[in-house]
């Protein structure tokens, strides 16, 4: 039987875990200084909505119950309890300092979404041809397409940051190609300050008109579980 | 409706938490195996689709 991992933890957490994807029973695996959160499991299930949901399911939990844990990626299956002390040894101090770094703390995430109208010319466009059949006119309008976006871009992230910079302790900014969605913000906040984060966040949207602003979370910190991991 | 049509709805917001569900669980979070990418073979093409965009991002600032 293989060993599904969910979660690191600092120090076993005074309550039950709970059960896994599957309904497997959880236990706490001694890794170095490090404590990973496990159930066996024959195989890594299939992705779904449902057992993302399971996966982020377990992870709040973990959070819920421990002032700090990081969550493990879906589908980290290996063969034995001993494998996962062999695959963390190498990052044990960036994860502890990751673990420090998310303690007492979660995760808001902002969308940031061109508006249609400002797309309107580019989804008139046939659909790219292969990249080495572009020619002047499409490589001009795919041009066009970038820096419109990078300009939304650009400006939603000027007005938000700042707007936004009292409430957080680290950020990850992820710009996307893919309009409407030009950015992801990540960010990490002190426990109960979501709905003071997400009032900032929509205050400052309501200012903006080349884009549309979506404010999710709190999640666990799955964008800063692998800070400083190489 | 296509998967990469799902897909662009899904993007323009009709499910914004599961845009979340998908980006963090399936695309951020500690990697503890290599195996996760073949553990993700049998991903269901809208997710395949999401999370591929997701991926394509590019870390424009890491600040603490």
């Amino acid at each position: 039987m293989s060993v599904y991992v969910y979660g690191l933890l600092a120090a076993t957490p005074p309550e039950p875990l709970g059960v896994g994807i599957i309904g497997e029973p959880l236990r706490v695996v001694k890794c170095g200084r490090l404590l990973a959160v496990a159930g066996d499991m024959a195989e890594v299930p299939p992705v779904s909505a449902t057992t993302l949901r399971e996966h982020d399911r377990v992870v709040r939990r973990l959070s819920a119950i421990a002032d700090a844990a990081l969550p493990v990626r879906f589908g980290s299956l290996v063969d034995d309890e001993s494998e996962i002390a062999r695959h963390l040894e190498s990052a044990e101090e960036a994860l502890e300092r990751a673990l420090d770094l998310v303690k007492g703390r979660e995760q808001m995430t902002v969308r940031i979404y061109q508006r249609e109208e400002n797309r309107a010319r580019e989804e008139q466009r046939p659909p790219e041809p292969a990249r080495a059949d572009i020619g002047p006119g499409a490589r001009y309008l795919h041009a066009r397409r970038r820096a419109s976006a990078q300009e939304a871009r650009s400006a939603a992230l000027a007005a938000l940051l700042p707007a936004l910079a009292t409430l957080v302790s680290a950020e990850h900014i992820e710009a996307h190609e893919t309009p409407p969605l030009v950015a992801s913000i990540h960010h990490l906040v002190e426990r109960g300050r979501g709905a003071a984060y997400t009032a900032a966040v929509d205050m400052t949207a309501a200012g903006l008109d080349r884009v549309r602003v979506v404010v999710g979370g709190p999640w666990p910190p799955y964008a800063f579980a692998s800070e400083g991991v190489s | 409706m296509t998967s990469r049509a799902q897909a662009a709805h899904l993007l323009a917001e009709a499910d914004a938490s599961l845009l979340d569900l998908v980006d963090n669980v399936l695309t951020k979070g500690v990697v503890i195996s290599g195996e996760v990418i073949l553990g993700l073979a049998n991903v269901d093409l809208v997710y395949l689709r999401l999370s591929a965009i997701l991926c394509a991002a590019d870390r424009i600032r890491t600040t603490r």
